[in-house]
This record gives structure tokens, C-alpha cells and sequence, in this order.
């Protein structure tokens, strides 16, 4: 019995070693799984999001290790090796879809930046528009402030040149209505104003009371238009002698220069002529044409130039 | 060389016992069929965007079913085994298509985003 055992123990011990010195059975599958792995192994996306699935295929590495270390057929190996293969893939991918996700989170982060930066920007954008705009209109109303206020101006200028136009106007409406008034005609040397025989005495220079209308109204003409000078000029019939009639013309024409001055009139603006019974007007052979010839002839000049004396 | 009675008893009781070992056949993996069998109802539902993996898994499925049916316990168990590897490795696949194109589409919108911002309005 002893020797029995003995040889059976030698026998398993040689059976031992037989296996033991025999290397393993390794297929092209069991190196692929061997290598994918690895591979999940090394990767740290992997020990980070899948230690669980790298386990698995390391625990399904090691039975496909150890059928090859027993030698058990290359099926039995490469049915393990696969299923490590497809697990060390399966940690492969979920690492990779983890890693996705959480770039995911960190992109929609940055997404909500980004808008809210965009949303910014926006706003910035139409407050600028805003400010723009109400520059805008500040100018435009200034602008229209200014065009009123020249358009003010304009119809105050308007109102002022239609006052002057008034005032002109009535003006000349007044100069024609006293010129009217003193029967003045328009010669060519100035306004005429025939200051006839019956203002004065006969044979006289003094003017007759009757007269002083003619006067006032001569002066208040003159003193209405201070650059206007006047002429003066006296004239008789051709009764009595010529050195009587001239110094009688003399001293009614002065006459009248001086009731002028008397009332206001500056002397310096006066000239004054006689001409005795020169020039007559009329016939001097009726009663009539002689009166028309004793006259006083006042004119009134244009401008502020003396008026033209005769001859 | 002796031929012994009790020698030849005894080897035939060891002959015996060897035999009854390698007849044992594995018992019916109905749990790793189980485990199978439920990776790839979950792949099939989530899982269309790794069509290569999922048909091999179902492939497999059926096949393990096969040997089942035809007492292989041991083809039915590796079967079964590899089917549930791929099924689940057609999940992550199909988890890490999706996770890559969402990540694409995000950063393209934010790159379009960007662009928006930088144009000179």
C-alpha cells in the first residue's frame, strides 16, 4: 500500500511538473485582450469614470490568464479573452462619454457666458443707440430752436421793413399833404410855394396877419425836414420905378426869411433874392395879371443842397 | 510486472472516479443567460447608435439560447457571457456617440455665439 502511494505521489508530482514546465497556451485573442487592457489600464480617464468596468475586464484577464496557464483548450481562452476584451472596451468608452459629459457641463457653462456676454454687449449696443438717438434729437432740437429764432428774427426784420415801408409811406403822405396845403407845385429847381401879393400891405413889406397860416405851415414843413434848404426870390408889378421895386422885392422876400426864422427856422438854410419886376408871370396890363405879378416865390429844395438861383 | 487485486480494485476505483468527473457537465447558466439576456433588453433600448455591437450581442444572445435548448452548458455559458460583454459595451458606445455629438453641437454653438459677439454690428 505504502509503495502504491508513493508511486502515485511520484507520479503526480511528475504530472505536476509536466504541467508546470509546459508554457501556457496563449491565442491571438488573449493577446488582443491583453493589450486592450492595458490600454484601459493606462488610461486615467478610465481609473477616473471607470474603475468598475476596468475591474471587470481585469478579473475576466485573469481567468483567461489562468485557463491559458492550465492549458485549456484555445475556445475556453478566447471566450474569456473576448469578454475581457469587450469589458476593457466597454471602460474605454465610458470614460471617453464621461469625460464628454463633463466638457459638456463646462461648455454650457461657457455657452451661458457667452450669451450673457452677447446679452451685454446687446444692451451696451442700444443703450449706445439710445444716447445716440437722444443726441440726435437734442441737435435736431436745437437745430429747430435755432431756425425758430431765426425765423423770429426774420419776421421782426419782416415787421421793422414794413414799419419803415409805414413809416415812409406815411411820411411821404404827410409831405404830400402839407406840400398839398401850401399849393406847392414841383419845378425843376425844387418845390414852388407862391406866396402871393395880398399876404402884404400895399406897397409895404410887413406881411398881413392872414399870412402867418402860409408861414406856420412853410415852418413846420422845414423844421418836419431839416436837410431841405429854401430860396427865397420877390418879385413886383411893373408899376413905379425899378430901384423902388427892387429893394420893395428885397425886403418882402427878407420879410419872409425873417418870420421863417422867427419861427424856428435856421437863418443858414435861407437864401434870399429880389428881382424888382423882373420875370413877371403875366401881362402887367390888367389890374389882375399885375396882382399875379407882385409875389413872393419860396423853393424848397430836393436834397441838402442849396436850390439853384436864376439866370 | 504484479497484478495485485487490491492494485486492480483500486484503480478502478480511481478509473471510476475520474470518469463520474468528467461526465459531471457544468450546470445550465441560467443565471449568466439571465444577466445576459437583461444587457441586451437595455442595449436594444438605448443602445441604436452601436448597431455593430448590439447585433452581435443579440447574435450571441441567441446562440447561447441555442446551446441551452441542446444541454451545451458550456458554449451556452461563454456565449451568454460574451453577449452580455457586448451589450454592454454597445451601451457605452452608444452613450459616448451621443455625449460626443452633444459636445460637438455645444461647442459649435458657442463658436457661432462667439462669432455673433465679435461681428461688428
Amino acid at each position: 500500500m505504502n509503495k502504491f502511494t508513493t508511486t502515485l505521489s511520484t507520479l503526480a508530482a511528475a504530472a505536476l511538473l509536466a504541467a508546470c514546465a509546459s508554457s501556457p497556451t496563449v491565442t491571438p485573442q488573449l493577446e488582443q485582450a491583453r493589450a486592450t487592457v492595458a490600454r484601459a489600464s493606462g488610461d486615467p480617464a478610465v481609473s477616473k469614470y471607470a474603475a468598475l468596468e476596468l475591474k471587470k475586464a481585469s478579473d475576466s484577464l485573469r481567468r483567461a490568464d489562468e485557463l491559458s496557464v492550465k492549458r485549456e483548450s484555445p475556445a475556453d481562452i478566447d471566450s474569456a479573452a473576448y469578454v475581457a476584451t469587450q469589458q476593457a472596451r466597454t471602460a474605454l468608452q465610458i470614460a471617453k462619454a464621461a469625460a464628454d459629459e463633463d466638457a459638456i457641463k463646462a461648455a454650457e457653462a461657457e455657452r451661458e457666458r457667452v450669451r450673457a456676454d452677447a446679452a451685454t454687449n446687446a444692451a451696451d449696443r442700444a443703450r449706445a443707440q439710445a444716447a445716440n438717438a437722444r443726441a440726435d434729437a437734442a441737435n435736431a432740437n436745437a437745430q429747430a430752436a435755432m431756425a425758430s429764432a431765426d425765423a423770429n428774427s426774420a419776421r421782426a426784420q419782416a415787421a421793422a421793413a414794413q414799419t419803415d415801408a409805414a413809416n415812409a409811406q406815411a411820411q411821404a403822405a404827410a409831405l404830400q399833404q402839407e406840400l398839398a396845403e401850401l399849393q406847392a407845385r414841383q419845378t425843376e429847381r425844387g418845390m414852388l410855394v407862391t406866396l402871393g401879393d395880398v399876404l402884404f400891405e400895399f406897397g409895404r413889406a410887413e406881411i398881413k396877419p392872414a399870412a402867418s397860416g402860409a408861414i406856420t405851415k412853410l415852418a413846420h414843413f422845414l423844421s418836419q425836414h431839416p436837410e431841405r434848404r429854401i430860396l427865397i426870390e420877390g418879385f413886383t408889378d411893373s408899376v413905379g420905378s425899378d430901384s423902388a421895386n427892387q429893394l420893395l422885392s428885397e425886403r418882402r422876400s427878407r420879410a419872409i426869411a425873417d418870420a421863417l426864422q422867427r419861427a424856428g427856422i435856421d437863418g443858414n438854410r435861407i437864401d434870399v433874392r429880389g428881382y424888382g419886376e423882373r420875370y413877371p408871370v403875366a401881362s402887367n396890363s390888367s389890374t389882375s395879371d399885375r396882382a399875379m405879378n407882385r409875389r413872393v416865390e419860396v423853393y424848397i429844395s430836393d436834397n441838402d443842397r442849396p436850390v439853384r438861383a436864376r439866370g | 510486472m504484479n497484478f495485485h487485486p487490491i492494485h486492480g480494485k483500486t484503480i478502478l476505483a480511481i478509473a471510476i472516479a475520474l470518469a463520474l468527473a468528467a461526465c459531471a457537465s457544468p450546470p445550465p447558466p441560467k443565471e449568466q443567460l439571465a444577466v445576459a439576456n437583461s444587457a441586451v433588453d437595455q442595449a436594444s433600448s438605448n443602445a441604436a447608435d452601436a448597431p455593430a455591437e448590439l447585433a452581435s450581442a443579440r447574435d450571441k444572445l441567441a446562440r447561447a439560447n441555442a446551446a441551452m435548448a441542446a444541454k451545451d452548458y458550456v458554449a451556452a455559458r461563454q456565449l451568454a457571457d460574451q453577449a452580455a460583454a457586448d451589450a454592454a459595451l454597445a451601451q457605452a458606445k452608444a452613450r459616448s456617440n451621443r455625449s460626443d455629438r452633444a459636445l460637438g453641437e455645444l461647442n459649435e454653438s458657442i463658436r457661432q455665439l462667439q462669432a455673433q459677439l465679435n461681428r461688428p454690428s
